[in-house]
């Protein structure tokens, strides 16, 4: 039992949820959540026939777009739709599929993070909490193994860590107190907040103690809200590795989740496919061809899991 | 992008399957699928399913001053933006024909048939109304979109609370839930969209013979229902037998009697089965809810 409000200690991560959302017109689609309050979907489509213009001779290409749950997408989503980018464009085998298209959506689905809550009437800013923007990165990377369609150099983790405010303002940032995952109730007391985004794949150099393949880090947004108050001194550039260490054992926490919940969906798979059977509801549709694509979904998501045991 | 069009031996046996009246996916002719409708921790935030087409609807509420020709009266918006999320053949940024006929049949049902009384959304007469913005994600698209879209956006209205405001004179204090419990929207009534679907008797491509072909009608089209059809019929009601949104926009030509019959007995039968489902699954939700928040 830790200090935190919610009882977790400073390294504890709130409970994830993973659903392998199944959506009929996607390729693969999973929705992942910190706790209660952070829930993102993304859907993947891929390798489908690009636009013209988009297509690439020797490159698959990729395109994100990211949704906010409330009105229409803002700066900020674009922003982080080219973040997304730039992180899964490393992770995704581009070259393995030249000229075709690999699509992804990434639904945010609630705004708890938001500054003044929404029930306040002051309506949402539309902001990403760094609690969302880790959500979604690893929803991204969920819908991309349950796809099963598309290469992978590995899978990316990520999650948000924040520094508390302490209590006098010229202490020394050696001393600065962590917490990882912050909750929508501590970020507003939080003076720096970043989210860190490790890619986990067998293909990395390096060894590493427990079970779980060697990470690099391949993405961060640390930053500190309270530079104007206090000194740049070494004791900053420490905290930012000890962040980054805290960042780490969360993100080992949530592959190894991630991991077992692969078993969970070839079994939800097969469970939906024989209830399919039972109910005409898949009946009508095969004829369209609706039943070779899953068998074909089914046998490289094999090929997946295998390429996960290295 | 081109979507791929349905082939011809998809067509065929859809043709031959509807003239035996069997559909492809088991249902009769007149039978919608069964909605399944989840609610989110948030008030106003509900997802709604027929079959595999899933929709996700989230009300969000600020204070902000009324334009000036309408000083006593809320507002309300509605985005309904497709993404590719729904299917790879809506690109962003490009309108498809669904996604125009959506947003102008969910305009109509939820803003222009007066669902919500927008002068109770008034705070301070001139200077505060309350803005709604009810955002409609369409998750996946198996067929009939539009109804689910609809039934999704009504179900929010109703489920959503906005917090309570209290004036004094020129002061606007709005209360957090925290402190009161927030309130329902007041709605005059619920309008429920259903889409019948039309298909020609002779299976010739060419169906424009004026001589009255008797057409084959579904209720709540699947996906290869919907890009086989030669016409639509979109009909909002209520519960009270009251006849909110009527569109055919273009499609093979129907006569009244042909039409009537579909909105007199099927329409009115169906929404109230609708009606009841909505309703009953609303206070399962309350009851779920009372238990650690004190709602109204």
């Amino acid at each position: 039992m830790g200090d935190r409000a919610d009882g977790r200690t400073a390294e504890q991560l709130r409970k994830l949820s993973i659903v392998y959302e199944g959506l009929d017109r996607a390729d693969g689609s999973a929705r992942f959540a910190f706790g209660p309050t952070t829930p993102t979907l993304t859907s993947v489509s891929g390798p489908i026939e690009p636009r013209p213009q988009s297509e690439h001779p020797s490159l698959a290409t990729l395109e994100i777009h990211v949704r906010p749950l409330h009105s229409l997408p803002s700066t900020q989503s674009r922003q982080l739709a080219a973040v997304l980018k730039s992180i899964f464009s490393q992770t995704i085998l581009l070259n393995q599929n030249p000229r075709t298209l690999i699509q992804m959506v990434v639904q945010a689905l609630s705004v708890s993070e938001v500054v003044g809550h929404s029930g306040l009437g002051a309506g949402t800013a539309g902001v990403y909490g760094p609690g969302t923007i880790a959500s979604m990165v690893n929803s991204a990377s969920l819908a991309l193994i349950n796809a099963g369609s598309i290469p992978l150099r590995g899978v990316v983790c990520a999650v948000a860590v924040g520094r508390l405010a302490s209590s006098s303002a010229s202490a020394p940032a050696s001393t600065s107190s962590l917490i990882l995952d912050p909750s929508p109730e501590e970020i507003p007391n939080l003076t720096a907040q970043g989210v860190f985004a490790f890619l986990f794949s067998s293909a990395l150099s390096g060894t590493s103690p427990t079970s779980e393949p060697p990470s690099e880090l391949i993405w961060s947004n640390w930053s500190s809200t309270n530079l104007g108050t206090a000194e740049i001194d070494e004791g900053l550039v420490d905290e930012l590795g000890r962040a980054r260490e805290m960042a780490k054992q969360g993100a080992v926490e949530v592959w190894r989740q991630i991991r077992s919940s692969v078993h969970g969906m070839e079994a939800g798979r097969n469970a939906s496919l024989e209830l399919a059977g039972a109910t005409e509801e898949t009946r009508g549709n095969a004829g369209t061809g609706h039943a070779n694509t899953e068998d074909d979904e089914d046998d490289e998501d094999e090929d997946e899991d295998d390429k996960m045991e290295i | 992008m081109r979507p791929p069009s349905p082939s011809i031996p998809e067509r065929e046996f859809l043709f031959t399957s509807l003239k035996q009246s069997l559909r492809l996916d088991g249902r009769q002719l007149l039978e919608m699928r069964h909605p399944t409708i989840t609610f989110g921790t948030e008030l106003g935030w509900v997802e709604c399913s027929l079959g595999k087409t899933r929709v996700v609807a989230a009300i969000d509420a600020k204070m902000v001053k009324p334009p000036p020709e309408r000083p006593y009266e809320g507002t309300i918006t509605i985005h309904s933006e497709i993404s590719p999320m729904a299917s790879p053949e809506y690109e962003p940024g490009r309108t498809s024909d669904e996604e125009v006929t959506i947003t102008r049949m969910l305009d109509k049902v939820l803003r222009r048939s007066d669902a919500v009384d927008k002068e109770s959304l008034c705070v301070l007469a001139g200077q505060r109304v309350w803005h709604l913005r009810l955002t409609v994600h369409c998750l996946a698209d198996a067929g009939n979109m539009l109804d689910c879209a609809c039934l999704a956006g009504i179900i929010a209205l109703k489920h959503f609370r906005r917090p309570e405001v209290e004036v004094i004179g020129d002061e606007v204090t709005v209360h957090p839930p925290t402190e009161r419990a927030p309130l329902p929207l007041s709605l005059h009534h619920t309008p429920l969209c259903l889409t019948f679907a039309f298909f020609p008797e002779s299976s010739s491509k060419t169906a424009t013979s004026t001589s009255s072909t008797k057409t084959t009608t579904v209720l709540d089209p699947s996906l290869l229902e919907s890009q086989l059809a030669t016409g639509f019929l979109h009909v909002a009601l209520n519960a009270q037998r009251e006849l909110c949104v009527v569109q055919k926009a273009g499609g093979v030509p129907l006569t009244e009697d042909e039409i009537l019959p579909l909105i007199k007995d099927v329409a009115v039968t169906r929404v109230r089965e609708l009606d009841r489902i909505v309703e009953s699954r609303l206070k399962e939700d309350w009851e779920g809810r009372k238990t650690f928040v004190e709602v109204r």
